[in-house]
């Protein structure tokens, strides 16, 4: 959602026109490698039975004798000569970050918890789907949604911060329309710095608060989106693609109307695609 | 030892003509035979110039013998003339004479290898465990292990002797703190007192806020780093920087009796057992890794049957001390050692220099003791001062200094000079810091500018250059022509930016870019380039006809079209359903570069990435296409060798892989660019000439500019005791340079935060002189700097902090900076100097506007017609010329019978070219005959004619241009012009005044003249291409034109006339 918002002009050739790179190439780089084997790690520990009544030591136990096998299979880079700081670096950070998630999971009476939950639901009449990292039931049957990340800590707090959480709060959504009910609380965690980023500490009592400003509330968020939604597609319907790149104007000029998301200049990782939209002088 | 001599050579002091003449006047006194000489540079460029000029001098000297001869001296960089010397020993030293060298890249590739591979679980999880502890966190904790190897092989440490010096280093460290005091448990006495005193600040914020007062920032701050405390002591997971952070736990005054039992606490880390224990430990281990690693780097390094550059240092240096037939054989072989830029040479090559001394006949060391900057690198001022310092014992001498500088204007040399005498003062005396002037000044021109910016933040300080350079640039200062050495105005070319860091590099670059501003720098997105991103994603296709958006780029690229065109395309062959991978390869939609690749893609498997790469290079015709995309000739050079420099990376991919002995794969290839780009690592090709250069203050050494620009003043020396550094323990032998090595090595262990014990261990003797030390190279890096400047200096600085630290440092900073107006010298000399102020406004102004910028589509212009590649003056057919002057000379030669007029042209060239090549002997009457003759003209004409009008031409040039520098027959000239043509031919006789060149060509032609424009017409062309092209390459005015009509008996000057007005 945030390319449409953002640059629809990369949306429509991502999702319009179908363009991808090259499947035989999606190494992914050192940092979307770490964090993806963390996920994987936790997906599997949270498999284990009775995991939620483990001691930090019953987890080190768990990962010594399960992570070489995952990172064996689906973490290669690391097992090339020349890597073994790097790799010990990683079991030791994803080790303790496994620790202190379930000692932040306990704490908040954790009755059960879901990894990789895939809820679908609307956006008005539009259909989305979710993919949540950590659903995390509470023993009182309250919900809480927990977004995974290897690191960039102050990003994530600034995100809360500043209200931007769009990505938590579409999965809110989601989990009301699934279960009738929003979640009481919606968290990042990050593994480099074993930090749980939370709105209040009402949950997560031992959590680092990041508190969004009044009025950010996961429906506000919605509802901007919604408008951002409608402007971009009455945009699309009227065959007009925004291109939203530097070359072309001050940021200002590329806003929606009142209500809508800001919109911002895309980061690196669309380059490929924003040069497909044309080249910019002096390159 | 043998004579010895060093000559010390300030900067800009002709160094390399000194080099350049020992070299010369050695093999004419015939005291050094070509093959008995060694002379080693700093760089392979500099190695190139000393045998160049070297050869020039000779043929000056009439000595084409010894210009052909020295071919056989040994003249290169340390590495390739020990690698040479190496391949003469060989087989005293039981090697190879074909040896595998390893390059940088390749080494640090194995090297890391040999230290994972000698790294246990236990010694791993131990180096994490105190890198943790140290709070490395974030840093590679193999890099100290990587840096003592480097330095353990740059001083010929042994790995046995390197793994007592962790112990030693632990004890030395450790003398700087407390004795550890054993008894009370201090981590539980603090992870006790924590929680109570957050609990205390918590409470007493929540009443505060509860009463609706203001908590002040401290506090928050405080409470902030408490919960962190409070977590990591809970977890486990502290270091010795949360120590010391405890300690200094600052809620506000008022707060402090709350904070004090947690204070309390935390003081003790620096007697804390555990913190003695971490030090000694790693240390320890650290040195034992380094050892190991040290020995399976050999090893592997055996296997593979490869050396690096330290090995052949390393090997020469055994074979001179070890084996007498070799010490035989250099003694009688070995005439002459020069060595330049002897201040920058690492201890092994000191050592080698040494050994060589003692053996050859004479040896002259030429440096700058003020420039030696590379400590960084390994380079040992200390040890390089105190083997200077026993050369006199030695029976050696310290050679006449070279003094006069030939580089800057007298201002600025004098500027230097006050400046830098006191800064290098007591240890060096006056007479080696003084230079003298030899330049005149430039008439009415400032030397000296300080630019003070007054941004908000000191980074932004780089923003003011944009509008800075501009308005220098639109000054019309003026500035020497370093070829022509004629007053002109300045062009960007001419600048440079010195930096303090390399991210400081791309700051400028980008505000250069920013303004308009040509700049040479090493700046990364090569693979963001249209060029290369054309040819990445033609390898991509070929690959993979799956990857759609590499067909996209192919289509967008090629085809000039905007993207609402062929994504609408795109759509509608997505509505047809047909298979993904055939867009664009089949039916009437087909795109011929595409179809192309296609039908490439089975040979993909039987090349390697690099041909690869190259295939799809050429399959995508991208140099046409570069070509049409830029506006002039200059950008497409440029996005030409982007596509070259893209090539280059896929070399040193597949070289990197055959060191890591990895399969080199097409994928691999893609995956590994995708990651250099990521990581910024992929340079673009450089604008050469006519740009700003923007580069480090280190990088700067042995260059030269007419003004160079300083940045990044404020920054302080900073001392080496917490990096990897080697000394001299003990009493130090000169003979025996590599004696008493030490690595020095000690762990940072507080992060950031700098307690009682740290400034205890910067203040102890060690810590003191590696101070002093890092001290006195930052000022000599300062020096290196300012003596860049030719014409101009400019010295920046930020009206913020205390931005001029680093002239401080220097003591110079009043010089520069101090007063308003002039600079008055401490001698009472003035130097004027401009001083200008950028208020935070005008550094966050704007470049003027463009036009208005929107991103386009590379739309190919209509192919250029193209023009031939060589261009002949004698085939030149442009403009109108005519006759303007006829002087009879001499008597018309008479011609006996039929005659080849081209073979007569020929040899009358020759016993021209013969008469000028040697003026002062001029040509005989038999060497003309034996010209006639060889040319089968001799029949046709008296050879004394033919030599009287030789003479007859030579009295009228003397008589003509009494003041000609310089007369040459037949030279050369090839000169690109500006539409990419190459003019290439040979001028008869060039004469050279002080006020231009004249040039004159031989025509056989035995047709008088007279008053008609029949010459004109058909030799003016040739005669003003010629003209051109020499001003084009010289910079020089071309005064005259001439024919000379030996037959005829005439010299003719042809003018062009002026294109009539339309």
């Amino acid at each position: 959602l945030s390319e449409l918002f953002d640059n629809p002009g990369v949306a429509v050739l991502k999702d319009a026109a179908g363009l991808h790179t090259s499947t035989l190439l999606s190494v992914a780089a050192e940092n979307r490698l770490l964090g993806t084997l963390a996920h994987r790690l936790l997906e599997k520990l949270f498999e284990a039975k009775d995991v939620l009544t483990w001691t930090g030591d019953d987890v080190r136990q768990w990962f010594d004798a399960n992570a070489d096998a995952l990172i064996e299979a689906e973490g290669t880079p690391l097992m090339m000569r020349g890597f073994g700081v790097a790799l010990l670096k990683f079991k030791n950070t994803a080790r303790d970050a496994a620790v202190a998630l379930l000692s932040h999971l306990q704490a908040a009476g954790a009755d059960n918890v879901e990894t990789e939950v895939e809820l679908e639901g609307l956006l008005d009449d539009i259909p989305i789907v979710g993919k949540i990292d950590l659903l995390v039931t509470l023993k009182d049957m309250r919900r809480i949604a927990v977004d995974l990340k290897w690191s960039n800590t102050k990003w994530y707090v600034d995100l809360f911060k500043a209200g931007e959480h769009l990505q938590l709060a579409l999965y809110s959504s989601l989990i009301e329309q699934k279960f009738g009910q929003a979640p009481v609380e919606l968290a990042f965690f990050i593994f480099e710095t074993r930090t749980l980023i939370a709105t209040s500490d009402s949950v997560f009592v031992s959590a680092r608060v990041s508190q969004p400003p009044p009025g950010a509330t996961a429906d506000n968020l919605l509802a901007k989106a919604r408008k951002s939604w409608a402007w971009r597609q009455e945009q699309l319907a009227a065959g007009d693609v925004d291109v939203v790149d530097e070359a072309l104007g001050a940021l200002d000029e590329f806003q929606g109307p009142e209500g809508t998301f800001p919109v911002n200049f895309g980061g690196k990782w669309n380059k490929e695609f924003v040069a497909l939209l044309g080249w910019r002088d002096g390159q | 030892m043998n004579p010895i001599e060093f000559i010390s050579a300030g900067a800009g002091s002709g160094k390399t003509y000194r080099l350049t003449s020992i070299l010369a006047e050695a093999l004419i006194s015939a005291s050094a035979r070509p093959a008995g000489i060694v002379a080693t540079t700093f760089t392979v460029k500099a190695a190139a110039e000393l045998r160049q000029r070297a050869r020039k001098a000779l043929l000056d000297a009439g000595r084409l013998d010894l210009a052909t001869a020295i071919g056989q001296a040994r003249i290169g960089t340390v590495n390739s003339v020990c690698g040479e010397l190496l391949k003469r020993y060989c087989f005293e030293l039981g090697q190879s004479p074909d040896q595998t060298v390893l390059s940088e890249v390749e080494c640090a590739t194995l090297l890391r290898t040999a230290v994972d591979d000698v790294l246990d679980g236990t010694q791993r999880q131990a180096l994490v465990h105190f890198g943790h502890r140290f709070g490395f966190e974030n840093d590679d904790w193999t890099e100290p292990v990587h840096d003592i190897v480097d330095a353990a092989r740059a001083n010929g440490i042994s790995a046995d002797a390197l793994r007592a010096m962790g112990p030693a280093n632990a004890k030395a460290m450790l003398a700087s703190w407390p004795a550890p005091e054993q008894g009370p448990d201090h981590t539980s006495e603090l992870a006790a007192a924590l929680p109570d005193v957050l609990a205390e600040l918590e409470l007493h914020v929540e009443t505060a806020q509860a009463a609706g007062k203001e908590v002040i920032k401290t506090t928050t701050t405080c409470l902030e780093k408490l919960r962190q405390h409070v977590k990591k002591f809970g977890e486990g997971s502290w270091n010795w920087g949360t120590w010391a952070s405890c300690a200094d736990l600052n809620a506000g005054a008022k707060l402090r009796a709350m904070m004090q039992p947690a204070v309390d606490a935390a003081v003790a880390h620096d007697r804390h057992p555990e913190f003695h224990r971490n030090v000694h430990e790693y240390l320890t281990l650290v040195f034992n890794l380094a050892a190991s690693a040290l020995s399976n780097y050999e090893i592997a390094k055996r296997e593979s049957g490869s050396v690096d550059f330290t090995d052949q240092e390393t090997l020469v240096l055994k074979a001179l001390q070890e084996s007498a037939s070799v010490r035989e054989s250099v003694a009688s072989e070995l005439d002459l050692v020069l060595v330049d830029e002897f201040q920058d040479t690492s201890p092994i090559q000191l050592a080698v220099f040494v050994e060589l001394a003692k053996l050859a006949k004479r040896s002259i060391w030429v440096g700058d003791p003020k420039q030696a900057i590379y400590g960084f690198r390994g380079t040992d001022a200390q040890l390089i001062s105190s083997v200077l310092d026993a050369i006199p014992q030695w029976g050696g001498r310290l050679g006449e200094p070279l003094t006069t500088s030939r580089r800057s204007v007298p201002s600025l040399v004098k500027l230097v000079n006050a400046a830098f005498v006191p800064a290098f003062a007591p240890k060096m005396a006056a007479a080696n810091v003084e230079l003298t002037p030899s330049r005149p000044e430039i008439p009415g021109q400032t030397p000296l500018m300080t630019w003070r910016f007054d941004s908000d933040v000191v980074a932004n300080d780089f923003l003011g250059l944009g509008p800075a350079i501009t308005s220098l640039l639109a000054s019309g200062i003026q500035v020497e022509d370093r070829h022509t050495r004629q007053l002109r105005t300045v062009q960007p070319g001419d600048i440079a930016v010195l930096c303090r860091y390399k991210k400081d590099v791309m700051s400028v670059s980008a505000t250069l870019h920013k303004w308009d501003i040509p700049a040479v720098s090493t700046r990364p997105g090569l693979l963001s380039t249209p060029e290369a991103t054309l040819v990445v994603a033609c390898l991509r296709r070929l690959y993979d006809r799956e990857d759609s958006a590499a067909t996209a780029a192919i289509v967008s690229l090629t085809g000039g079209r905007d993207a609402s065109t062929w994504v609408t395309d795109r759509l509608q062959f997505l509505a047809g359903g047909q298979p993904q991978g055939t867009w664009k390869t089949a039916g009437t939609d087909v795109h011929p570069l595409i179809q192309r690749l296609e039908a490439l893609r089975p040979q993909l498997s039987a090349l390697t990435p690099t041909e690869a790469l190259r295939l799809a290079k050429a399959e995508s015709h991208v140099c046409a296409h570069a070509a049409q995309w830029s506006s002039s000739q200059k950008e497409a050079a440029i996005r030409v060798a982007n596509v070259e420099a893209l090539q280059d990376m896929a070399k040193a991919y597949e070289d990197e892989c055959r060191s890591g002995k990895r399969p080199a794969t097409c994928a691999g290839l893609l995956q590994w660019l995708s990651d250099r780009a990521s990581q910024g690592q992929d340079p673009r090709a450089s604008a050469q000439g006519g740009a700003v250069e923007v580069l480090t203050h280190h990088s700067a050494k042995g260059l030269e500019w007419p003004i160079a620009i300083l940045t990044g003043l404020g920054s302080l020396s900073r001392t080496a005791l917490w990096d990897v550094r080697a000394r001299t323990q003990g009493t130090f032998d000169a003979q025996a340079p590599l004696a008493g090595r030490f690595i020095h090595y000690w762990p940072k262990p507080y992060g950031k935060s700098k307690p009682q014990a740290f400034k205890n261990a910067e203040a102890s003797d060690i810590g003191t002189m590696m101070a002093a030390q890092s001290l006195a190279e930052n000022k000599r890096l300062l020096y290196v700097s300012v003596t860049r400047a030719r014409d101009v200096l400019v010295m920046t600085a930020s009206q913020k902090n205390s931005s001029c630290a680093w002239c401080d440092e220097a003591g110079a900073t009043a010089l520069f900076f101090g007063g308003e107006g002039d600079v008055k010298l401490p001698n009472g000399e003035v130097v004027a100097r401009t001083m200008r102020n950028y208020s935070a406004a005008d550094i966050r102004a704007e470049p003027p506007l463009k036009s208005a910028s929107d991103r386009n589509w590379f739309v190919r212009s209509p192919a250029n017609p193209r023009l031939p590649l060589w261009l002949r003056p004698s085939s030149a057919n442009a403009g109108q010329h005519t006759t303007a002057e006829v002087v009879p000379l001499g008597s018309r030669i008479k011609l006996v019978g039929a005659v080849d007029m081209a073979s007569l042209g020929s040899a009358l060239h020759h016993c021209i070219a013969l008469h000028f090549a040697d003026p002062g002997a001029g040509a005989t009457l038999a060497a003309v005959q034996e010209v006639l003759r060889r040319w089968g003209v001799d029949t046709v004409i008296d050879a004394q004619s033919a030599l009287d009008q030789v003479a007859a031409l030579h009295v009228w040039v003397k008589g003509k241009w009494p003041d000609a520098r310089g007369i040459y027959a037949e030279v050369p000239l090839e000169v690109m012009l500006d539409s990419g043509q190459v003019v290439r031919g040979q001028i008869d006789l060039l004469i050279q005044t002080d006020a231009g060149l004249h040039v004159l060509d031989h025509k056989a032609d035995p047709r008088r003249a007279s008053n008609d424009d029949r010459l004109a017409t058909s030799h003016g062309p040739q005669l003003a291409s010629y003209a051109a092209a020499l001003t084009s390459a010289t910079g020089l005015p071309v005064l005259g034109t001439w024919l000379f009509l030996p037959v005829a008996g005439e010299a003719v000057r042809i003018e062009a006339q002026p294109e009539p007005a339309i």
